[in-house]
């Protein structure tokens, strides 16, 4: 299969920067033979603490 | 160029080969296709903070009217949200400080030129279900703000290992807006 193609989201978010885990979404994942409820996390942190 | 027969039954071996390696990512085994890594991606014209494939949106100018109140704003006043909005600017701030010519040493100066120094943040991403177990995952990638990148291969349990993009851009003193 060639190229790539969009299977879920874009999701968009605006985070606290070290704030932890944000949920996004929640979808349901398969790899065909079993189907599961997940969340759609994301964080952001700085690189580096001290400026 | 035309294929010889010699080569055609080498292209066909190749297919095979490959089409192997793609089954076993659909076995549902875990990624075992290496480290995740971030690969930039601008596109369009201008390097788009958004990264919507279907619509530019590039940070707006800062225009010298405006830099002008948010300076005033901030260093005279201490106004949060005229640092915010000077942060959220971030490179076209930092090129008005440059060639600024009436500003004068102070602790707010000082504390807005180290915030526009931070340039890059890290980024995770999962996919995790109500047992708490991460089936996709994509560890802390370490990523400059305002530039698209790809994220491959991220790690998977029992799913094929999926491909993750976005970006992330400051809004704030301590905020960061992200598409994903």
């Amino acid at each position: 299969m060639e190229g790539r193609h969009s299977v879920a989201g874009p999701w968009f978010a605006v985070h606290q920067v070290g704030g932890g885990w944000k949920t996004l979404d929640e979808i349901y994942l398969s790899n065909g033979r079993q189907t599961t409820k997940v969340k759609v996390q994301s964080k952001v942190d700085w690189e580096d603490e001290h400026a | 160029m035309k294929a010889t027969g010699v080569t055609m039954s080498r292209l066909r071996i190749l297919f095979f080969l490959l089409l192997l390696g793609g089954l076993s990512t659909l076995s549902g085994a875990e990624s075992g296709h290496g480290p995740t890594r971030a690969y930039p991606e601008p596109h369009g014209e201008q390097l788009c903070a958004s990264g919507c494939a279907l619509s530019r949106h590039p940070t707006p100018p800062l225009t010298r009217e405006r830099y002008r109140e948010l300076r005033r704003d901030y260093l005279e006043k201490g106004s949060q949200e005229a640092l915010d909005e000077l942060l959220y600017f971030g490179p076209q701030t930092r090129l008005k400080l440059e060639t600024d010519r009436d500003l004068r040493p102070s602790a707010r100066l000082e504390r807005l030129q180290r915030e526009l120094k931070r340039e890059r943040v890290l980024v995770s991403f999962r996919l995790i279900d109500s047992e708490g177990v991460e089936r996709v995952k994509m560890p802390p990638m370490n990523v400059p703000l305002d530039l698209r990148h790809v994220f491959e291969p991220l790690q998977a349990q029992g799913v094929q290992p999926p491909e993750a993009s976005g970006t992330v851009k400051r809004v704030g003193l301590g905020h960061i807006w992200q598409r994903i």
